[in-house]
């Protein structure tokens, strides 16, 4: 086991890609897309690494990990105006007023492309 | 043959996690019991807010104790005589609804009314795990330095309390617990903040009253 949650984070990964693959034949992975958002608490060379070192046969073994960034979104709590943002925002940028996280802590599997067996 | 196909999924990669999260949460509300999740720094006082609401809570408690060894904290809370599941973590620095499910088999829910899950200590990586609480408490203290509110904002995004500890000592650390307060609501304006001192008895009732407040909410 390695002392990181990204392990945690790339067994799930590797979980829901299984799981997204039943039943359809595929005989090789060509390109998996993931969507990182930008608060996620996530290190993405590590989740890379990690996933690397788990996800062994021929299936995966031209296969790229394709990370996508997406920024994170908060919504101010007087005005209600919404902004994104790479890092954490406190302050509204139109009144001034706190700031309150809608999204970007999220971890998607967003898109597979594989090479499937004809039947 | 083969073709190359585009697959559409759209899945939220956390979300094994959450679906056991979720059936966590139904365990604790079938048995009426009401869950908090205590997360926080290294040495920040979580073992101790712990005890003292055991000791304070007119409410039957019971404690899973996480940590990389679990003993050391479980024994503290055996001594009070409460149902305690010690939680060994070995490497992994949080814990997760999978292993958390296991230690809610062993405690006697039945007879419960609230369960403590005290987190391995650390601000970073528990905040994508949902262990199945109903909240989660997140604690610091000053002697972590007054910045370590604003160096970790995730965690304090995804609790609905925080507790600045050891503020009798903030003097000698030369730290304002007050900025930290500040810090944290800045981050999240719907956190409920608490100043307290667990060696000087300071605010533990009202850390007891906020527990009580909680269970009736829920």
């Amino acid at each position: 086991m390695v002392a990181m949650h990204e392990m945690s984070l790339a067994l799930s990964l590797l979980d829901t890609i299984e799981k997204s693959l039943e039943g359809k034949n595929v005989k090789k992975l060509r390109e998996i897309t993931i969507e990182v958002g930008s608060l996620a608490m996530v290190n993405t060379e590590q989740l890379s690494f990690c996933f690397s070192i788990i996800a062994k046969g021929e299936i995966f073994s031209d296969m790229k990990l394709n990370i996508q960034k997406k920024k994170a979104v908060f919504r101010c709590i007087s005005c209600q105006k919404e902004v994104s943002s790479e890092g954490l925002l406190s302050n509204c940028s139109f009144c001034g007023s706190n700031m309150e996280f809608m999204s970007g802590d999220e971890l998607i599997l967003k898109r597979i492309k594989a090479e499937v067996e004809d039947a | 043959m083969h073709r190359v196909s585009d697959i559409s999924v759209e899945a939220d990669i956390i979300q094994a996690n959450k679906a056991i999260a979720e059936r966590n949460r139904k365990i604790l509300e079938d048995n009426n019991v009401v869950g908090f999740d205590i997360s926080g720094a290294i040495g920040s006082g979580k073992s101790s807010l712990i005890e003292e609401a055991v000791k304070a809570l007119d409410l039957r408690t019971g404690v899973v104790a996480g940590d990389v060894l679990a003993k050391f904290d479980a024994e503290r809370f055996k001594k009070l005589g409460v149902p305690t599941v010690p939680l060994n973590t070995g490497k992994e620095c949080h814990l997760d609804a999978h292993i958390v499910s296991h230690a809610l088999e062993e405690l006697p829910l039945e007879s419960l009314d609230v369960v403590f899950f005290e987190n391995v200590g650390n601000l970073i990586c528990p905040t994508d795990f949902d262990i199945g609480a109903h909240r989660r408490i997140i604690v610091v203290s000053v002697t972590e330095g007054d910045d370590i509110v604003e160096k970790h904002p995730m965690i304090f995004l995804k609790s609905q309390f925080a507790i600045i500890n050891k503020i009798d000592i903030a003097e000698f650390v030369e730290a304002s617990a007050e900025k930290m307060a500040e810090d944290a609501k800045r981050i999240n304006p719907h956190i409920d903040v608490l100043l307290t001192s667990v060696r000087k008895k300071v605010n533990i009732d009202a850390w007891v009253e906020y527990l009580i407040r909680t269970v009736k909410e829920i």
